[in-house]
């Protein structure tokens, strides 16, 4: 099994302040400020996102098979039980970004527990600022443009279906590499 | 819960080195250290565990100093502490057939299978304060093994048989009025099925019963107590009810590490268990008999442990359908205010400033005063004697 993190408390404790950042200003691309040796199929900055954010109570629903070396390497260090049905989970790990789903099909919360929905951790083919989505909403001052390779506008036309469910809604984090942008549920996205 | 305090650094500096000078008082006494408050204040100890929902002696003894002897002040500390903590797991549920109990008393059977154990309490006590210093050196030849007033640690694990601990399973006196036929089994609800954790969801009105026994288990002793004895009184509770089973002693706790596949003991804690008996006359497809009541709590905490045994039998007498009409049997008065930590902050929440808030209500009044008052002094009478400026308060 392949190492974790280097210190557990202070290398999640970055990271988690990262994504905190992250989702107060959606849209900006942040950098992952530890180092972390996922196996393959997983991007540093996924790998680290979730070793933080997972424990033995958070679901975790993946394209990826449970067997496969990501979800085992994840499962392993932090104990997050693996769930098969994309409703009942707290995160989900989606690698195969150009075959991404509906993401109304994952939990959306309730009205009395909004909090009680399916984060998404999604592993594109690059982020970065070319303009081809326009994102507007709470911790942008006027819009900022994005670039999510591999991507398609079919999901995004999906997203845009549950984005008026507010506050219900998923949350999501574009991850490539070292580099990761979070698009909240309160982001509007418009395809340019 | 509200914590946080802004403006007037340098007051609110100089407010936090005083509280350590008056907490440490004059340097020529000899500071108290942990090791005497573990040892010599034992039941403060447990009420902080208990309230604090911590078993961890080491941070307990550390709030209570830290909060100079203030229980509450220092559940509060406490429960701060155990948010930074990391959770592994769940362990399976305390088996308490298996206690080694240092006490164990029923009010309803005199010869209960396994006999009454007195073990330490208060209770046979004088309630004489004794001012002779001296007072516990008669006992000081006494190990606390023998008193069975210890975990097992490692090097001394369960002493068998040893003074007035018992490690023979003691039978439940409630699954005994079960054989017999006198009480239904229930639901068995919390036997071994995952349970929605009250520490990790917020309280949900109407709450089962297995969050209920846990927001009994870490409410205010002093609000449960006083529920409790609010239903004796009359508020409530229609019939004496009788003390089942109350015992005192070390579970083992037991947790089996997913990869290891199998069940270890990580450890012993103190508990207090209490099982109450009320009466049931029968209804149409029940039989008369006797229904529980039940409490569980970390450390000896025997008044807590009865009292939340009395709520819960008030408690699940509501959900069943009985009409609701005292406190004590209402599911969100008792739950949504037994925590001390939240009653705390919002009672004490009105020390922080509201200045605006009063400006508001000040200029509210003001005006109610000229409009309504006045007129109905003077009725008729339009016109309105000339205000003084108003000084900005």
């Amino acid at each position: 099994m392949q190492k974790g993190f280097q210190s557990e408390i202070f290398d999640s404790q970055a990271i988690f302040r990262t994504v905190l950042d992250a989702m107060a200003t959606p849209g900006k691309i942040m950098n992952l400020p530890i180092k972390i040796g996922p196996p393959k199929s997983l991007d540093p900055a996924a790998g680290a996102i979730l070793m933080t954010l997972l424990d033995f109570e958070t679901p975790l629903w993946s394209n990826l098979a449970h067997d496969s070396a990501a979800i085992q390497w994840l499962v392993f260090h932090t104990g997050a039980p693996f769930s098969q049905a994309k409703k009942n989970t707290a995160f989900a790990l989606c690698t195969d970004y150009e075959n991404l789903g509906d993401p109304g099909h994952f939990s959306l919360g309730t009205i009395e527990s909004p909090q009680e929905s399916t984060t998404l951790i999604i592993q594109t083919g690059g982020v970065d600022k070319r303009s081809s989505l326009r994102l507007t909403g709470p911790g942008i001052q006027t819009h900022t443009d994005l670039k999510l390779t591999g991507v398609s506008n079919r999901f995004i036309e999906k997203r845009a279906q549950i984005f008026n469910t507010y506050p219900l809604g998923v949350d999501m984090i574009f991850v490539w590499d070292t580099i990761f942008v979070a698009i909240p549920r309160t982001t509007h996205l418009e395809i340019l | 819960m509200y914590v946080a305090v802004k403006g007037g650094q340098t007051a609110v500096r100089n407010s936090r080195r005083l509280v350590t000078r008056t907490r440490r008082g004059p340097e020529t006494i000899p500071e108290i250290g942990p090791d005497q408050i573990e040892n010599q204040l034992g039941l403060a100890v447990d009420r902080v565990m208990a309230e604090g929902a911590l078993y961890d002696k080491r941070a307990v003894v550390q709030a209570i100093k830290q909060a100079q002897g203030d229980l509450v002040e220092a559940v509060f500390l406490v429960r701060a502490y155990r948010t930074t903590l990391k959770r592994f797991g769940n362990s399976t549920p305390v088996n308490t057939r298996k206690m080694r109990a240092i006490r164990r008393v029923s009010g309803a059977f005199k010869d209960l299978p396994g006999g009454q154990i007195l073990g330490p309490t208060y209770d046979y006590t004088h309630r004489l304060i004794e001012f002779d210093p001296d007072m516990d050196k008669d006992t000081a030849n006494q190990t606390l093994e023998e008193a069975g007033e210890k975990e097992a640690t490692n090097k001394s694990q369960t002493k068998e048989g040893k003074g007035a601990q018992t490690t023979a399973p003691l039978p439940r006196v409630m699954e005994i009025l079960i054989q017999q036929g006198l009480m239904e089994k229930g639901p068995g609800e919390l036997i071994g099925e995952p349970t929605q954790d009250l520490t990790r969801q917020p309280l949900k009105i109407p709450a089962a019963r297995s969050i209920r026994l846990q927001a009994l288990a870490r409410g205010d002793e002093g609000f449960l107590l006083s529920s409790a004895y609010s239903l004796q009184r009359g508020f409530g509770l229609d019939r004496h009810p009788f003390l089942g089973e109350l015992r005192v002693g070390f579970v083992e706790v037991l947790y089996t590490p997913p990869e290891l596949g199998f069940e270890i003991k990580i450890g012993e804690i103190k508990i207090t268990e209490c099982f109450m008996i009320n009466r049931f006359n029968g209804e149409k497809d029940r039989s008369p008999g006797f229904e529980n009541g039940y409490g569980l709590i970390f450390g000896q905490n025997e008044r807590k442990a009865m009292s939340v045994s009395l709520l819960d039998r008030s408690l699940q007498n509501a959900e069943e359908g009985k009409a609701v009409k005292y406190p004590g049997q209402d599911q969100e008065f008792i739950l949504a205010h037994s925590d001390n930590v939240e009653a705390s902050g919002f009672v004490q929440h009105l020390k922080l400033p509201h200045y605006v808030d009063f400006q508001s209500e000040l200029l509210s009044v003001r005006s109610l005063q000229k409009t309504n008052y006045l007129e109905k002094q003077a009725p008729g009478k339009t016109k309105r004697p000339k205000s003084a400026p108003e000084k900005n308060l």
